[in-house]
């Protein structure tokens, strides 16, 4: 019997307990350790954000998914991994903090055969002062909680306007290493989309402050689509939606503080510059979640496990070179952790080798770059190739692992531009590779062919049908697994 | 203070015409691409699987 223990219960984390507890048979056991006891499909959270969903629409608990299925599931945080055991025996196991009610604080010790760490990052709102909803002056729609809090204030911010108050919105990246712009992207247009629903919008100033060197890089330095027999970067259509809708931007900032009414920036040249607002949602930069890591002695072993960020090294090149020297293939296949075969690193908690923006830095040395995102399709790809890895090696199959590079795979992403069945709009955007490969496709890094994007009321329908569909394969009903990811 | 505008990056922003405006909201248009895009999708899906499999293997 083999146990396999897999630390989060987000999209990756989810899915590789999915689908090792359909691969593996009744007696290996599958074991889920996630601190939250409910599931949430995060790229929904916008909506609740915005007052077009509840938070009840877009979570569900875990605990009778996992009985139906027959996982275990501990509500608990990870603390410490122990690869080696410890003196008295040999078996690599966990230390976990229990976070369900009654039991909170309590440690528990759970061994494993296999170990996927998937634990998602830590929200680094501390980094920037003043930043986020804990004591903080700005909003977040990172969890439920938050894009709950964010659609309380901004509706408060509707009945301002319609006693007649002017409003500045000021939505974007709220320090200057942040990813998941793509996120912060949707909720701006979908606040003013909600604006004009409510018929104030000529009330209201909205503004986008982002670090990213131009609009529509996204992390992964924007993309190149042929358009009207054109290959247009997605700068200009991103800031042809902005200027569509009347949102001003301000590109190449670092947020350095968040005060009630103000945020304070450094620009990429080095300037400095602020910013007023009456509402305003800003995502935090992420870090890993401060797991540690010990041998058999006791010594730490964090180093060894994990990159000083709180990333989890893999099988990716992480030798120093230059942003120009990188190559596709740095990124991890496997997602293997090299000193310790056992652990495995998926979704946001792996680290990347490497920035896919270009890195910049202010002649003051404060970075102005986003880092690279890697949520959404590509962590569900890669938790099922781990799963599937895992599962062979259990059952003994003498096969070559199954790889899944963020350079070979391609993600699908459906950014909403405001929920309406007849008048709702999202932009459907498919880009291959994710990584960039100025090998295989030397001109822009990415395949002409597969690499594409529209704006319209189709992309609203096939966001909002994403929704159902992952909810229901998250749920497990009956032939989820033929669901693709 | 017409010329106020220009100073604007609004200005230098491309933005849709009233013809690209209404074929993003009419529906027998949307309902084609609604089939089209979830191709694209399916195709990009059968890509990365190949790709990775050929690494595998």
């Amino acid at each position: 019997m083999a146990r396999v223990v897999v630390l989060g219960a987000g999209v990756s984390g989810h899915t590789a307990a999915s689908f090792l507890r359909r691969w593996l048979p009744k007696k290996d056991e599958v074991v889920v350790v996630s601190p939250l006891a409910t599931y949430n499909w995060i790229p929904s959270n916008i909506w609740v954000g915005v007052g077009r969903m509840e938070a009840s629409q877009v979570v569900f608990p875990l605990q009778p998914v996992y009985d139906r299925m027959n996982i275990t599931f501990h509500q608990a945080k990870a603390k410490s991994i122990h690869p080696e055991g410890n003196q008295e025996s040999s078996a690599p196991y966990i230390l976990v903090e229990r976070t369900d009610e009654g039991h909170e604080g309590s440690e528990e010790k759970i061994e494993y055969d296999y170990l996927i760490n998937a634990t998602g990052p830590k929200l680094n709102f501390g980094v920037t002062e003043g930043l986020g909803p804990h004591g903080g002056h700005s909003w977040s729609v990172c969890t439920p909680e938050h894009a709950t809090q964010a659609a309380s204030a901004f509706a408060e911010s509707i009945e301002r306007m319609k006693r007649g108050e002017k409003q500045i919105f000021l939505v974007g990246t709220g320090h200057g290493t942040c990813t998941c712009q793509g996120a912060a992207f949707e909720y701006i247009v979908n606040l003013e989309f909600e604006l004009r629903r409510h018929k104030v919008r000529d009330k209201a100033d909205i503004v986008w402050i982002s670090n990213e060197y131009e609009l529509g890089d996204f992390g992964m330095g924007g993309l190149h689509l042929k358009q009207g027999g054109y290959i247009t970067h997605s700068k200009v259509f991103t800031e042809s939606i902005f200027a569509e809708r009347g949102i001003m931007w301000i590109k190449r900032a670092h947020t350095a503080s968040v005060a009630p009414d103000r945020v304070h920036y450094e620009r990429l040249d080095g300037t400095f510059g602020e910013e007023e607002f009456d509402f305003a949602m800003l995502l935090p930069p992420f870090r890993g979640v401060g797991l540690e890591g010990f041998d058999k002695q006791g010594q730490s072993i964090t180093d060894k496990l994990f990159m000083p960020n709180g990333f989890m090294k893999v099988d990716a090149d992480y030798s120093k070179k230059s942003y120009d020297d990188w190559a596709a293939s740095d990124w991890p296949q496997t997602y293997q952790n090299p000193d310790y075969d056992s652990i495995y690193s998926v979704g946001i908690a792996f680290a990347p080798p490497h920035a896919i923006s270009r890195p910049t830095v202010s002649p003051n040395g404060t970075p102005v770059s986003p880092a690279p995102p890697r949520t959404g399709m590509p962590s569900a790809t890669m938790a099922k190739v781990v799963a599937r890895n895992i599962a062979d090696r259990i059952l003994g199959k003498q096969c070559p692992p199954h790889t899944a590079s963020m350079a070979d795979m391609g993600a699908a992403c459906v950014a909403s531009g405001g929920a309406g069945f007849l008048d709702g709009s999202a932009a459907a955007i498919i880009v291959y590779p994710i990584i960039p490969d100025f090998e295989r496709f030397p001109q822009y890094g990415r395949d002409l062919k597969h690499t594409f994007g529209e704006i319209g009321l189709a992309g609203h329908w096939i966001k909002n049908l994403l929704h159902h569909v992952f909810m229901y394969k998250a749920k497990m009903k009956p032939g989820w697994h033929m669901l693709p990811e | 203070m017409k010329h106020e505008r220009q100073k604007t990056a609004e200005y230098f922003a491309s933005q849709p015409t009233g013809v690209t405006l209404f074929f993003r909201k009419f529906l027998p248009w949307q309902i084609i691409r609604f089939i089209f895009i979830n191709m694209k999708m399916m195709g990009l899906i059968w890509v990365s699987h190949r790709e990775c499999r050929k690494k595998s293997h």
